[in-house]
């Protein structure tokens, strides 16, 4: 990838920016409802951009040390899987749960940081449909 | 329905794959009376051997008679005007009385209006729930057992079809299967209880919409799945973002429900992300099924995190 302007970043920022402020506002149900979803879906993404590869190579290194190395980060995760599901791993395994722990707090960082808050706000009501 | 009439203002209420809620006027004899139209649309674009095919679902007649089961015993539930015959041309459904009042959580929550609602909202959900859990399991053949054992089978079925490996979800199936209540119990159980599915007056529960998950099975599934963190809608305690986990168990009993072991309540409550994270991992991948993307089902699959960061809290014994 060349070295040019302007980054990714910014640019989803700025275009998530515009919609926001310029867009957002003049609409309303479902269009606005949509918009709102894509604009935080834009919000992940950046987050994604900014924190993404460094989550995934702390998860890769955890996965390591308890699957060994050693394939892509989805076939470490099914090993994983099923090294809980057969026993080899303990339900209660300290360094299994720490893991989980670590990486489920990296994934809401990038998803939904807000969850994390200790009283966590909700997005919105309508994306919550079974 | 008595004299024909012409229908007017015609809405779409929602939008599901598993069914349509139409608002409509019905003009009869020069009055207007506000109807609910429900549609279920046959699970259809599943193959037999789909594991969501297995996910038990109550529909179309099944759903009218459930609510008119619960209407009749109690429990406050939109009563069913009509139902659609074949030559209306619309499929299974009917039409039901449109019941104003709240269902979007967050208003509920945070609005002053509903604060009577809110003082006494563990217990009302606890005094209806109680009433629901009372209903004749034989009067309502078509509601399907499907206690823990089961579900944590189906669950398991739905997660291993997706082919998308999720350790959380796998720990949580696991411990779901050691750590499930003793005993099989068969009472009618609601199956999504939850604020979005109440629609809410000022000062009680108006009515209980959405009975499509309805099954026979342990009624602790029904406290416990009010109680899920996802379900608070970013309110501070336990039950429905309101009340307390005491209280509503206590309510409970009060309104002849029985006494709730808490354990159970947590099993059905840290099971419930679990099922939860299921469901997001299913809407996030739905469009390998329909071949079509919508924002919504992508959104929801970034959310199956917030259910296993609550399950994980849970097994940690924090709340």
């Amino acid at each position: 990838m060349p070295l040019s302007l302007s980054p990714a970043t910014e640019m989803l920022e700025t275009v998530r920016g515009y919609l926001e402020t310029t867009i957002l506002p003049e609409l309303e149900g479902e269009r606005w409802f949509n918009l709102k979803v894509a604009c935080n879906m834009l919000a992940m993404v950046e987050r994604e951009l900014a924190l993404g590869a460094e989550s995934s190579a702390a998860e890769r290194a955890r996965l390591a040390q308890l699957v060994g190395e050693g394939g892509t980060l989805a076939e470490m995760n099914a090993r994983l899987g099923r090294a809980v599901r057969v026993g080899e791993i303990a339900l209660d395994d300290p360094r299994l749960l720490e893991h989980l722990r670590r990486t489920t707090a990296d994934a809401l960082a990038i998803n939904n940081p807000r969850w994390l808050a200790p009283q966590n706000g909700r997005r919105n009501d309508r994306l919550s449909a079974p | 329905m008595g004299a024909p009439g012409t229908i007017a203002d015609l809405k779409r209420l929602t939008g599901g794959a598993a069914k349509e809620t139409w608002l409509f006027s019905a003009r009869i004899g020069g009055e207007s009376v506000p109807l609910v139209l429900q549609l279920s649309t046959p699970r259809a674009r599943l193959s037999p051997d789909d594991a969501l095919a297995a996910l038990p679902r109550v529909v179309g007649k099944d759903d009218a008679a459930m609510m008119v089961a619960a209407a009749a015993a109690g429990v406050p539930a939109p009563p069913i005007r009509a139902m659609l015959a074949p030559d209306d041309g619309l499929g299974a459904g009917y039409i039901m009385a449109f019941v104003p009042g709240e269902t979007i959580a967050r208003r509920v929550l945070r609005e002053p209006q509903f604060a009577p609602l809110r003082a006494r909202f563990a217990e009302e959900c606890a005094a209806i729930l109680a009433r629901i859990h009372r209903l004749d399991v034989a009067a309502l053949p078509f509601l399907q057992p499907c206690g823990a054992a089961e579900q944590i089978a189906l669950y398991r079925r739905v997660y291993d079809a997706l082919g998308h490996p999720q350790p959380v979800i796998e720990l949580g199936l696991c411990w779901a299967e050691r750590h499930q209540p003793r005993g099989r119990r068969a009472a009618v159980v609601h199956g999504d209880f939850r604020l979005g599915n109440l629609i809410c007056g000022a000062d009680r529960i108006a009515a209980v919409i959405d009975w499509e998950l309805a099954i026979v099975g342990d009624p602790v599934q029904d406290l416990g799945w009010l109680c899920v963190k996802t379900w608070r809608f970013g309110g501070p305690a336990p039950v429905g973002g309101i009340g307390t986990r005491a209280a509503l168990l206590a309510a409970y009993e009060r309104a002849g429900g029985m006494a709730v072991d808490p354990d159970d309540l947590r099993f059905w409550e840290a099971f419930g992300s679990i099922k939860w994270a299921v469901m997001c991992l299913m809407k996030g991948l739905e469009h390998r099924r329909t071949g079509k993307r919508s924002l919504e089902q992508l959104a929801i699959g970034r959310r199956m995190e917030e259910p296993l960061h609550d399950f994980l809290e849970l097994l940690e014994g924090r709340d």
